[in-house]
């Protein structure tokens, strides 16, 4: 008997993900120039390893101290501000990006690291999802 | 004084077999009297991965992304790629080659081109 509770894990509520991250990619797409101020969606890539899953978001000029990272309801949610030129050519570019990271995640062991201007969020797994290897007898 | 560096077709060498992967970063310039500034984001990229070179007219800018990674990870999505950055501008104005500065920080590196002595605008003295 099989127990699938989402088809992927990564992605129980794409749907929701899609509506919630909509908003911004669409004020990105006429607003994101640069330049001016708006929200734009930052790349990133999803991946795992037995132990975690992690988060790379590429926030390129992006300083440690505006960036964000929050986890609410198994939604992980990175919001950065990025702030280029002085004077009257200052320009503040806002990102934001959700992303649904399931639920077995160690919330109170979460941590980012910040190197070249890429964002990894390292989550490791509650120690009960670890997969188990079945001793054989 | 305008100058703009404009985009050039990137050349590519004679008959690859598979179309080299390569990804174009986005950038920025600005210019003052003095030089010409360029901003181009390149995340994933160290300060020793960078290149810069100026063929005559022509500054090309590549970068070598190294992110660490665990072991054995298995890929779940995929939006940006870890192919080099390649950048071809073609600059329309005369620039001190010697004298050009590059640095990088968080992931953006900022190329700084000083305008040629003789490029520079000249107030001609009008004589009776």
């Amino acid at each position: 008997m099989k127990l699938i509770k989402y088809d992927n894990l990564w992605e129980p509520w794409a749907e929701l993900e899609r509506f919630m991250n909509g908003r911004e990619s669409l004020l990105g797409r006429y607003f994101g120039i640069d330049g001016e101020s708006a929200w734009a969606q930052p790349p990133l890539n999803l991946y795992e390893t037995d132990g975690a899953r992690y988060v790379e978001v590429e926030l390129p000029g992006v300083a440690r101290e505006h960036i964000e990272v929050e986890l609410e309801n198994a939604v992980l949610t990175i919001t950065a501000k990025r702030e280029s030129g002085e004077g009257e050519q200052k320009a503040v570019r806002e990102y934001s990006r959700a992303v649904t990271v399931g639920e077995d995640i160690d919330a109170e062991s979460i941590t980012a690291r910040l190197k070249d201007g890429i964002l990894t969020v390292t989550l490791p797994r509650a120690e009960a999802h670890k997969p188990r290897q079945i001793e054989i007898k | 004084m305008e100058t703009s560096l404009e985009k050039n077709q990137t050349v590519e060498t004679a008959a690859p077999r598979e179309p080299e992967q390569w990804r174009k970063p986005s950038y920025r310039v600005r210019n003052d009297a003095e030089a010409v500034h360029l901003e181009v984001d390149m995340p994933g990229v160290s300060k020793d991965g960078y290149s810069v070179t100026l063929d005559r007219a022509q500054l090309s800018i590549q970068g070598k992304r190294t992110i660490e990674r665990p072991e054995g990870i298995r890929r779940h999505r995929v939006e940006m790629r870890d192919y080099p950055y390649r950048l071809q501008l073609q600059l329309n104005v005369e620039v001190d080659g010697d004298a050009i500065t590059a640095r990088s920080e968080q992931g953006v590196l900022r190329v700084t081109l000083p305008i040629a002595a003789a490029a520079k605008p000249r107030r001609i003295a009008i004589s009776d």
